[in-house]
Formats: structure tokens, C-alpha cells, sequence
């Protein structure tokens, strides 16, 4: 062969990561979750980016694809399965360019069937170049060896994790671990590492052993390790990925399944053309590189050598690479952190170092003369089985827990460890039943606060009511003295009213803001079916002949109409490039032209969303204290300036005195607490306390009374503002928002006992706030985990016991029950 | 016995395997609940013994603090129910509600000025209280007198 197959594997290799990306992108535009999350608010502009460059990119790859088969294409040996390859090949490049896939799927079926179809390529071109490039020699692998290559893998991802950990102790938020802890901590760490990979060992010895009943058992023992890398790339994709997007049932099965099959396609490909080299070497009768020579077997090359073959290396580059596998580890770590997704990235890159250090160590260790015993393979395992048993009797389960914080290797396997019971099992799936609904099921009625609803007994006032996205209410100074970075928040503050204990239902935007303008909790479905009859505060507005200026974002635009009362803001700019500095720009332009009519103010501004503020960089001069995230310090410090100008602006206008002023958020935001970025699934209470700040126009300041220390909720503010413009709103129960004022000369207690139910927007987590807001307990069965929080002083995690488990359980599904009921579905 | 050692040497490592995976995942049993606990709601567990009850399981509740706060006072033990309001106070000590029972029962005791920062406390959590400004009121004037 004059042809470099390395050149090809790297042709392969690139044609395999494009078609992978083009299917995941696919799978999240079929994902109604996924969809709504990442794709249709454009969160992630790196996907629109690859999008908009795919067809070129496409074409780039085809043509070098093309030119790798050349030989095939002229008659030589797999010229059967390449002609059509080319066929199909110029076929796709056609439709690629009159219309373009990625830009016109969408959220329909044909997201998923192009999603499939894109995993063709890589497990046909695997099909041209095993029948196109002859197979080397293979012999049976030395079970000793791999155990070694085990050992020295586990040892290694270990210490490349473990090693980090003191360092980001040092810089992790809400992490406290004595030197013992850790210590201890880091060596159960070492002996579950060692579990897992002696469970690899197991794998293959037990490939090797299952072989021998084959004719030619070295191959069978190479494409037995080939299937397992199927089986397991498809239970990673399907538990990992599928489960952190909430896409379930028989599709995710069946994209999981074409996944690991393409995977291990792509793989075994990659193997054929990288093992040319010792093809070649073995012809003239060398033995591979860096191997010993036992006699008689040099001829061929060992069944694990040839499965690590796509990325194994020399023995001196592997063993450098093992050596810099704590740098790598560390980097792709503190690339994916900011932006992850549950820690699925952190996940995944930790599979990825598995991988290569396993590789790598299995390229490094030489194969031994003597081949090892039965009774000695079987020694160590069972040593490392008794040894991670007995680990479990030391009662260190919290240090283990802020340990799993430091370490995310030691998280995935210590989540992969969680199991639950039948009973926990069977909640889990009531959970998850009521979650996600598909907007056929869900029939809602009406919601009504008042009915019927006639003009406001009292002149009714401005409203301005901005919900900053992610926003903590620790990062304001009224909540927060250490937050000396808003200054104009401050200033409001001192003349309103600032709620201490204010709760978000939802801890993410897709269901908060419906709940807000609802005034209660909604349907769980990304699509509220029939909102306008449930849109309680449009319906207020309506009814008081108010002037709509505000922000059509990506979940507003579903709730409400764009009608005649609709003053459109931020025209043309996508949901991601809403910022409130320009929007309160725009926003004093129209006030001064609307002056006929009570105005209505509303926006979502995306300047604090961890996505968002982590692409501005902080200006020259500024600094912000630990453990305040200086982006978005940075970002809230910005905002703030701009809302001092804004009600300067009021004040100046003499509208400020005729004003409701409310500033909130849909929910917070985990800036590093324990490992954790963003809000995805979490419901801990940096994401679920949210801030509420009314300032009241003098008139009906003289009128209220309120209880700062009571436990409030953003689905509150809807028949609070019924309330302030004199109606009385009905109580519609504890699913339903009520006033947060009343009237000084009414009695009634303001405080509610009952508990509230919370919930996740995009997956089965749900929690109960209890006993005023003092306490907060959640259940996930995303993760497969209960935690409890006592919020009566700085938010501390609490033991869960199994009574309180108990009642909260309950709890939550009285409450789900209700809401299904309230909703008319029934799961 | 050579086809035993056959067997055994083919089948030991998916048997080890099997126990491995067996054993990997850490299932935690469901205990049942204790029945104290789904009536520490102090609505619900109105009498003395069950919200002490209802402490011992969670002992930074204030709602049951201030609920075994009440029945002591309305009792006559107004040193025991201050205890128990002091107790909720340390834990939140922006509570008004707390701080209105704690200023009664000062202002009962003719501890006027006390009473009247109590009082003002509530106010600055409950703005426009109409019982807080009334027992203000009260104070101020008692301790004029």
C-alpha cells in the first residue's frame, strides 16, 4: 500500500466528529426540552455558529472523504460499497445546498430522521476500508497485562483528579473539607477507581476467556471488546446524555443504540487503518513498537493493542501523555464548568480521560515474558471488590458528598453508584409522569382572580416590572451588605419594600415567567396550551386600558398576542441580546410619548445569565471581592447604573410618584457553589430565593401593610398588583399566588402555613418550602436524590431522615395531584 | 475434573463481573416514617406534649417555638413563653410576629421601654402593622406616665 492510512484516519476521524455533532445537534432540536432550552433562545451561539457554517464544512469533508477512496472508486478492492458511497455522498451535497437540513428540521420528526441518517456515513466508510485494507495479524492479549494497564489507568485518572482537588478546595464556594476529610475522601476515591477499572479488566479478560470457545479467538476477542464499546457508548448516551435533556422513551433507545453502533463502527475503523503501520512492520518480521518479543508471536499484534489502536501512541509519547493527563484533565474541566449542563459535560470529559489514559497506559506497559496466573488475575480484583466494601463502613458519607464537589471523576462514579428502591423507584416514575407534559394532554380552564372583572376602583398607576434573568438576590446590596456594587438598587430599596424570604415556583425561565403572569403554578410543559385564559395579569391589564411597552422574548411570545396595546421593545433582537441598559434607552424614548394611558412595563434581561455574562469581560479597574463572580458582578454592577438612570428619568418626569416598581427575578443562578454553574436541574436555594423589591407610589404606601419576613413567591405579584388597584383577589389555594399586601385596616394574617410545592422547568425535580420559608426539601429523580436546606439564617444543608423524606414526599404529590387535577390531565 | 478446570477458568471472570455489578450501585431502603413527624404542623399538633414532640425532632422550628410560646403564655407562664419567643428570635430575629408576642408580653410586665423597641422591631418587618404602631403607642404612653 503507497497510500498513508494515517492521513486517512484523520480524514475519518473528522467525518465521524462532524456527523456526531450534526446528530446531537438534531436530537436537541427534536427534544421539545432541548429545543426550548438551547436552540429556539439561541443560549449557545457556538450551535448557530456551527449551523450556519455545516453545508461547507460538509462539502470540505466529503471532498477529502472522496479523495481517501480514490483506489476504491477505480476498482480496487471495496469498490462495491464506495461507488454507491459517492452516489450517496454527491446526492446529500446536492440537498445540502438547495436546503440546507440543519436550518430548515426544526423541531419536527425529520429532526430525528436526519439525525439517524447522519450516523450512516461513518459506519459505511468503516464498511469500504475493512474490505479495502487487509486485516493485520492478531493474537491473544496477555490478561496480565491488561490487568496492569488497569491498575496503572485507574491509578492515574485518580491521581490526575485527586491531585486537583486541594486546589479547587481553595477556590470552591461553599466546600469545606479538614486535610483528614480529604484525605480519607481521596482514598476512597482511589479504591472506587480501582473498582471500575478492575470492572474493565473483568471485561476483557473476560472477552479473551469467552473467545477461546471461538475458532480464531484473538479476533473474536477484538470484536467482542468492539460490541462492548457499543454497549457502552450506547448506555452512556442514553443515561448520560439522553437523561440530562429529558429525552426519554423508545426514541431515545433508539438513538442511543445507532450512536454506540456508530461509535464503535467508527472506532473499529479507525483501528484497521491506524494498525497499517504494523501491517507493514510485521511483513518484515519487526516486532510492533515497544513490544517485547515472545517467541513465535511477533508476527501478530496483540487483540488490545489493536483496539487501542486509534489512540495509542509510542511508548515514549504515551507514557509523556500519561504523565501530562492531570494538565488535560484539569483544562477540559475548566473549559466546560461555566457552561455545563447538570455536570454533563464535566461527565463526559471525564470519560474521555478514562479512555486515553487507559490507552495510553496500555501502550506504556510492556507485555511480561511469563504470563500471569489465573489464580493472580483473579487476586486483585477480588482484593479491590473487598476493599471498596469495606470502604462503605466508614461513616464519612457527607465528606464523600463535598468531596464528589472537587473531584468529577470521583462525581461520576459516585452518581452512577446511587441506586434507590422499589418504593422510591415507583415515585420517581409518578415524578416523572407528571413532568414534561405534551400540551395535548393538558385542557386547562380559566384562571380568574377576579370575575367578572371590571375597571380598577382607583386610578390605576404605572407598572414597571422588571424580571432580570438569573439574577441572585445575594448579589444586591439590600439583601447583601458585602454587594456594594449596586448602589441604585440600594437607593430603591431604602424607599420600597424588600421581601427577605421570596421564592421562585420554578427554578428555570420556561415556567417561571408563565407562572408570574399566571399568578400560580402552570401545566409542566415547555407550551402553556390556552395561556391567554390563564394570563391573569394580562387580563388586569387589559381591563384597566393599559399601554403593553415591553420585550417580546422567546417565552412571552407564546403566552401573549402581539395586539394593539403591544408597544414592542427590542424589535429584531433575539432573546439573548436583551439588555436592559438599551431597553430602558428605548423605553424613555416611547414614555415620552405616552402620556394618555396607565403604562405597562415589563422585560427579561439577559445581562446576568451565565451565559451571557460570561462572554463580557470586566472592565479595567473593577474588582469584586470573593466569592462574588466578578461577570456577573460585573454585569448586575452595569444594569444598576443604568436603572439609577431610568428612575432618575421617572423622578424627572413626574411619573415616579405614580409607580409601581418591582424588581425581581424569574430565579437565580449557582455561580460555583459546590461545583455547580447555572441552574439546569438545581433546586438549591442560591437558585430558588429569588429577590423582590416593590416600591409602591406614595398614595397606596399610606394604604398597605405587609410582613417583610413572610415567605412570598413571584407568583404573588400578579394578585398583589390586583390587589393594589383595589380589587379582591379570590384565594384560589396554595398552588396559586396570593397579595403580599393588605390593607391597614384589615387583620388578616399575611403569613401562610401550608407548604409549597416547587419545581424544576426542565426535568422530575421537585421541592416543598415549609414553615414560612425556613425550610426546603427536594426530591430529584433526575439524579436520583433527596436533599433538605435550613433557610432561617445563610441557606445550610440539613440531614434528610426518613420522616421527613416521608412527609415531603407526600406533600409533593398532594400537590401534583392538585395541579393535575386544577389542569384537567391525568398521567 | 480437566473440564471442570475448564469451565472455571473460561467462566470466572464474567462470574467476578456479574458480582461486580451486582453490588456496584448503593441503594438506600426507605424507612418508614415516624408518625410524629407528618403532624408537626403547629395547626395541626395543637396540644403542649405534641409540639414539644414536634421540637425534639426539629428544634430550630419557630413556628412551633413560638406555637409552645402562646400556650405558655395563655397558660400564665409568661417567663417560659418569653423563653420560648427568645428562642425563635435567636433563630430568625426578623420575625415580627415573634417580636409583636415578645412586646406584649414586656408591655404586660410594665417593661414599657422595652416594649416599645420590640414594638418598633415588628414595625420595621411588618410596615404599616396597625398591632405594632398600637403597642408603640402603648408603650410611649405608658412610659410617659
Amino acid at each position: 500500500m503507497s497510500r498513508r492510512p494515517g492521513a486517512i484516519a484523520l480524514v475519518r476521524a473528522a467525518n465521524a466528529v462532524f456527523c456526531f455533532i450534526v446528530s446531537v445537534y438534531c436530537l436537541l432540536a427534536y427534544s421539545p426540552f432541548a429545543y426550548a432550552q438551547f436552540i429556539k433562545p439561541d443560549t449557545v451561539p457556538a450551535i448557530t455558529n456551527f449551523v450556519a457554517v455545516s453545508p461547507w464544512l460538509f462539502v470540505a469533508i466529503q471532498l477529502a472523504t472522496i479523495l481517501t477512496i480514490m483506489p476504491q472508486l477505480r476498482g480496487a478492492p471495496g469498490h462495491r460499497r464506495a461507488r454507491p458511497y459517492l452516489a450517496a455522498g454527491l446526492a446529500a451535497a446536492a440537498v445540502v445546498f438547495l436546503r440546507p437540513p440543519l436550518d430548515h428540521v426544526g423541531h419536527t420528526p425529520a429532526a430525528f430522521a436526519v439525525g439517524l441518517l447522519a450516523l450512516v456515513s461513518p459506519i459505511w466508510l468503516a464498511a469500504i476500508d475493512h474490505a479495502a485494507w487487509p486485516a493485520v495479524n492478531i493474537r491473544t492479549a496477555d490478561a496480565g497485562r491488561a490487568l496492569t494497564t488497569c491498575v496503572v489507568a485507574a491509578a492515574v485518572v485518580w491521581a490526575a483528579y485527586a491531585g486537583a482537588a486541594p486546589m479547587r478546595l481553595r477556590q470552591m464556594i461553599g466546600v469545606e473539607l479538614a486535610p483528614s476529610a480529604l484525605a480519607s475522601a481521596a482514598t476512597v476515591s482511589l479504591i472506587l477507581h480501582l473498582f471500575v477499572f478492575a470492572a474493565v479488566f473483568l471485561v476483557i479478560v473476560g472477552a479473551i476467556r469467552l473467545s477461546l470457545s471461538f475458532g480464531r479467538g484473538s479476533v473474536a476477542t477484538y470484536w467482542l471488546l468492539v460490541a462492548c464499546l457499543a454497549v457502552c457508548s450506547a448506555a452512556v448516551v442514553r443515561l448520560l446524555i439522553c437523561g440530562a435533556i429529558a429525552f426519554t422513551g423508545r426514541a431515545a433507545w433508539v438513538w442511543s443504540g445507532a450512536l454506540g453502533v456508530t461509535v464503535a463502527a467508527a472506532w473499529a475503523d479507525l483501528a484497521r487503518l491506524r494498525s497499517q503501520r504494523w501491517s507493514d512492520v510485521l511483513q518484515t518480521s519487526a516486532p510492533p513498537p515497544g513490544r517485547a518479543t515472545a517467541p513465535g508471536t511477533h508476527r501478530a499484534i496483540d487483540s488490545i493493542d489493536l483496539f487501542c489502536a486509534p489512540m495509542a501512541a509510542t511508548r515514549v509519547v504515551s507514557g509523556v501523555f500519561l504523565v501530562a493527563m492531570p494538565i488535560a484533565a484539569y483544562a477540559l474541566v475548566e473549559m466546560v464548568r461555566h457552561l455545563d449542563w447538570n455536570f454533563l459535560l464535566q461527565k463526559l470529559s471525564v470519560l474521555v480521560i478514562w479512555m486515553a489514559t487507559f490507552a495510553c497506559a496500555g501502550a506504556a506497559i510492556r507485555e511480561r515474558r511469563r504470563r500471569a496466573s489465573g489464580i493472580w488475575l483473579a487476586a486483585i480484583p477480588v482484593l479491590v471488590f473487598g476493599l471498596s466494601h469495606a470502604s462503605r463502613l466508614l461513616n464519612i458519607r457527607s465528606e464523600l458528598d463535598r468531596y464528589a464537589a472537587l473531584d468529577p471523576s470521583f462525581r461520576l462514579i459516585r452518581d452512577a453508584q446511587s441506586g434507590h428502591s422499589s418504593a422510591t423507584a415507583e415515585y420517581y416514575r409518578l415524578l416523572r409522569a407528571n413532568t414534561l407534559l405534551a400540551p395535548r394532554d393538558i385542557h386547562p380552564p380559566d384562571v380568574d382572580f377576579v370575575r367578572p372583572l371590571g375597571r380598577a376602583p382607583v386610578p390605576p398607576p404605572n407598572i414597571f416590572l422588571i424580571v432580570v434573568d438569573s439574577m441572585r438576590r445575594d448579589y444586591l446590596s439590600p439583601y447583601n451588605a458585602e454587594a456594594s456594587f449596586t448602589p441604585a438598587i440600594a437607593r430603591l430599596a431604602a424607599d420600597s419594600f424588600v421581601f427577605r424570604r421570596a421564592f421562585t415556583r420554578y427554578s428555570g425561565t420556561s415556567l417561571a415567567v408563565p407562572s408570574i403572569w399566571g399568578g400560580g403554578m402552570v401545566p409542566h410543559a415547555l407550551e402553556q396550551p390556552a395561556f391567554p385564559g390563564r394570563n391573569a395579569l394580562q387580563k388586569l391589564l387589559d381591563a384597566n386600558g393599559y399601554r403593553r411597552i415591553m420585550d417580546m422574548d422567546s417565552v412571552v411570545e407564546d403566552l401573549m398576542p402581539r395586539d394593539a396595546r403591544l408597544e414592542e421593545l427590542d424589535r429584531g433582537k433575539r432573546t439573548t441580546e436583551l439588555d436592559l441598559c438599551a431597553t430602558l434607552d428605548e423605553l424613555e424614548q416611547t414614555l415620552l410619548q405616552v402620556r394618555d394611558q396607565p403604562v405597562f412595563f415589563y422585560s427579561l434581561p439577559q445581562n446576568v445569565h451565565i451565559a451571557i455574562a460570561t462572554r463580557r469581560a470586566v472592565p479595567q479597574g473593577e474588582r469584586y471581592p470573593a466569592p462574588f463572580y466578578d461577570r456577573v458582578a460585573s454585569s448586575l454592577h452595569r444594569i444598576d447604573g443604568c436603572l439609577g438612570g431610568f428612575l432618575t428619568f421617572l423622578r424627572r418626569e413626574d411619573l415616579f410618584d405614580n409607580s409601581i416598581v418591582i424588581v425581581t427575578s424569574d430565579h437565580g443562578d449557582s455561580l460555583g457553589e459546590e461545583g455547580r454553574w447555572g441552574h439546569a436541574y438545581f433546586m438549591y436555594p442560591e437558585v430558588m430565593n429569588i429577590p423582590l423589591i416593590v416600591r409602591l407610589p406614595p398614595w397606596l404606601n399610606a394604604r398597605v401593610r405587609t410582613d417583610l419576613d413572610a415567605a412570598v413567591f413571584s407568583t404573588d405579584i400578579t394578585p398583589t398588583l390586583y390587589a393594589l388597584l383595589g380589587y379582591v383577589p379570590q384565594d384560589l389555594g396554595p398552588l396559586f399566588g396570593r397579595p403580599i399586601f393588605a390593607a391597614r385596616n384589615d387583620d388578616t394574617p399575611l403569613r401562610r402555613g401550608g407548604p409549597f410545592l416547587l419545581a424544576s422547568s426542565y426535568g422530575a425535580v421537585y421541592g416543598v418550602v415549609r414553615q414560612n420559608g425556613r425550610r426546603m426539601h427536594v426530591v430529584d429523580a433526575v439524579d436520583g436524590q433527596e436533599y433538605a436546606f435550613d433557610l432561617s439564617g445563610p441557606p445550610e444543608a440539613a440531614a434528610v431522615t426518613p420522616a421527613m423524606s416521608s412527609a415531603n414526599r407526600r406533600v409533593i404529590a398532594e400537590q401534583i395531584a392538585a395541579l393535575a387535577s386544577r389542569y384537567r390531565y391525568h398521567r | 475434573m480437566t473440564r471442570l478446570r475448564r469451565i472455571v477458568d473460561r467462566a470466572w471472570p464474567a462470574a467476578l463481573l456479574l458480582v461486580f455489578l451486582a453490588t456496584f450501585r448503593r441503594t438506600n431502603v426507605d424507612a418508614p416514617a415516624e408518625p410524629a413527624a407528618a403532624g408537626c404542623d403547629p395547626v395541626r399538633a395543637a396540644t403542649l406534649a405534641a409540639l414539644e414532640q414536634c421540637l425534639a425532632l426539629d428544634s430550630r422550628n419557630v413556628e412551633v417555638l413560638t406555637a409552645i410560646g402562646d400556650i405558655h403564655r395563655s397558660s400564665g407562664a409568661a417567663d417560659r413563653a418569653e423563653a420560648m419567643y427568645r428562642r425563635a428570635l435567636a433563630i430568625d430575629p426578623h420575625d415580627g410576629e415573634v417580636r409583636l408576642r415578645v412586646a406584649g408580653l414586656l408591655l404586660d410586665h410594665g417593661e414599657f421601654e422595652r416594649a416599645r423597641l420590640e414594638a418598633e422591631a415588628a414595625l420595621d418587618s411588618e410596615p404599616g402593622s396597625r398591632v405594632a404602631e398600637q403597642l408603640i403607642e402603648r408603650a410611649s404612653r405608658e412610659s410617659d406616665r
